[in-house]
């Protein structure tokens, strides 16, 4: 008899040095990592107490393969990064060619790419609300942002002929012009998408659950945003009112009238509404866009073989996610000497350690879903 | 207690208010295409399989093997050797490995003569081997006429007839 409770008094010892507080792997083949993220966390009962991001599983030397690659041809390799907005990647990466080589771009150009950038942001918020809404068990949202975000793909489909990695953009402006009556397509587009966000609130916004379920959850202070170099609508969703599309603008965004929807506390809450409304804001740029683009060629001259003039560039864009940054370092020659991506998803993504402490288990899910993660980018 | 009931009713009432909308849909047009029967129509610019093209007159293949086109591919998916001067330059073998192609259309794009092209509509392009992906001259070659970028539509009465089957595994040259 004694020696059993004897027994007992040591398993319940030893439960309470190593079973209180326990370290849990979360992915990486996880349904709701968005791909192959693996999480350790530290759990007690159900409160995430701690947490570490381990990432690189799908490392795929982009950069490297880049600086065996002409200018032209890694063009096609940034769209492989954020599969999901692939047309800011060919963007940011073509605004530093074309500002290392010193290109000036056709205005039609520049009004395409903003009304083409403004519906990919579109897409992928689209696709971020309804995956976040899986995240959260909520289905119907799911199948309805997909269905308008089809609609975006077909359009991109019209003009690119693919359907997630476009290649599109070109060094000195756009590959191809855009077909007939494409721009009308948009704007049906767009008559159709504006009725559709009142469905999405009523599904999603003022569902009570919805609420109760991301409200005070995740929150990331405003200096600890900063300090963690957070960019996009996690920036946003923490009160600071920063977007390069105004901040530092790039191509013809000076020309545009939009407002920059920002969040109060920086909760799970505040990060989905500020990438809710920054969808409104995108149909208002796409509206201003049809409204004044000008005929004209797509293409500036450029040369067969390009070669760039020896120096640097930085050259950033505010994607869906964030800052993206494309740093090219040219030697003289028809290839890149050194050429690096500042992934924003990456960024934020190092920010987690931040929100999980405190929350439960279900909520680490939400907040993970909050940050907009595509793993192709942050592993590169 | 009391705000506890009324959180539950709340919600309840939220889930009414979203199923309304639902149930709404339930009497729309579904939005989905029941794919092996039916197929949605593809746009012209959709980048399907490369095809070489043939000049209409003479019924010749237009590539001169002038190497432009594997030397602009990223991922060096084509191969290609040609036999005489200038003009008369023809290819002797092409290949490309479809296995490898990222579908960038940059060598469509870079091509003098528009003898390539990537706007074939063929889109089903399963095989049981990999070197079913892998086209060779005979299997490239067009017997009709295909839309490049100068050249959006074809002409009145030129007949677009599909080329051989690319599941057939006909060429496997090289893999």
């Amino acid at each position: 008899m004694t020696t059993v409770n004897l027994q007992l008094q040591q398993i319940k010892e030893r439960a309470a040095e190593t079973m209180e507080e326990m370290w849990v792997n979360m992915g990486p083949q996880h349904p709701s990592t968005h791909g192959v993220l693996r999480l350790l966390i530290k759990l007690d009962g159900e409160v995430v107490r701690e947490c570490i991001p381990y990432m690189g599983y799908m490392h795929r030397c982009h950069e490297k393969i880049g600086e065996n690659r002409s200018y032209v041809q890694i063009i096609p390799y940034t769209d492989r990064l954020d599969y999901l907005a692939s047309m800011y990647n060919n963007w940011a990466y073509c605004l530093g060619c074309e500002r290392l080589m010193e290109i000036q771009i056709p205005e039609r150009a520049e009004y395409l790419r903003i009304i083409i950038g403004e519906l990919q942001r579109i897409a992928s918020h689209l696709i971020w609300l309804g995956t976040f809404g899986l995240d959260l068990g909520n289905f119907t949202i799911f199948m309805w942002c997909f269905r308008e975000r089809e609609m975006v793909l077909d359009l991109f489909e019209a003009v690119s002929g693919q359907r997630i990695n476009y290649s599109f953009m070109r060094i000195g402006g756009l590959a191809l012009d855009v077909p007939e009556g494409w721009l009308a397509d948009v704007k049906a587009f767009l008559a159709w998408l504006k009725p559709r966000f009142a469905e999405y609130d009523r599904l999603s916004t003022d569902n009570v659950i919805w609420q109760k379920r991301i409200q005070g959850v995740g929150i990331l202070k405003p200096e600890d945003a900063i300090s963690y170099a957070a960019s996009g609508p996690m920036l946003r969703g923490s009160g600071i009112q920063w977007d390069l599309r105004r901040d530092d603008p790039y191509g013809i965004y000076d020309r545009f009238d939009f407002d920059i929807p920002i969040g109060t506390s920086g909760d799970v809450w505040d990060r989905f509404w500020v990438r809710r409304r920054e969808m409104e804001e995108s149909v208002k740029i796409v509206e201003q866009g049809l409204r004044d683009i000008p005929p004209g060629p797509v293409l500036a001259p450029v040369a067969k073989k390009l070669r760039a003039p020896v120096g640097d560039i930085y050259s950033r864009v505010e994607s869906p996610r964030g800052e993206l940054g494309h740093y090219l370092i040219a030697d003289g020659s028809e290839k890149p000497y050194r050429y690096k991506v500042r992934a924003p998803t990456f960024v934020n993504l190092s920010a987690l350690p931040v929100m999980l402490p405190g929350c439960l288990v279900a909520d680490a899910v939400a907040v993970l879903g909050s940050i907009d993660i595509v793993l192709c980018e942050v592993d590169r | 207690m009391w705000r506890y009931l009324r959180d539950i009713g709340k919600g309840f009432w939220s889930i009414l208010l979203s199923m309304q909308i639902t149930l709404r849909y339930l009497f729309t047009r579904a939005v989905t295409v029941q794919y092996p029967e039916e197929k949605r129509e593809l746009p012209t610019r959709a980048l399907t399989r490369h095809v070489l093209t043939i000049d209409l007159e003479s019924k010749d293949l237009k590539c001169t093997a002038c190497d432009m086109c594997a030397r602009i591919c990223p991922v060096n998916c084509i191969y290609l050797e040609g036999e005489g001067k200038g003009k008369a330059r023809r290819a002797t073998w092409f290949i490309i490995d479809h296995n490898l192609c990222m579908y960038c259309n940059l060598c469509v794009e870079v091509c003098p003569f528009d003898a390539i092209s990537m706007w074939t509509g063929q889109y089903e392009l399963g095989g049981f081997s990999r070197t079913n992906l892998v086209y060779g001259l005979d299997t490239m070659t067009a017997d009709g006429f295909y839309p490049t970028i100068m050249t959006p539509r074809p002409p009145a009465g030129a007949a677009v007839k599909a080329p051989a089957a690319a599941g057939a595994g006909k060429q496997e040259r090289k893999g």
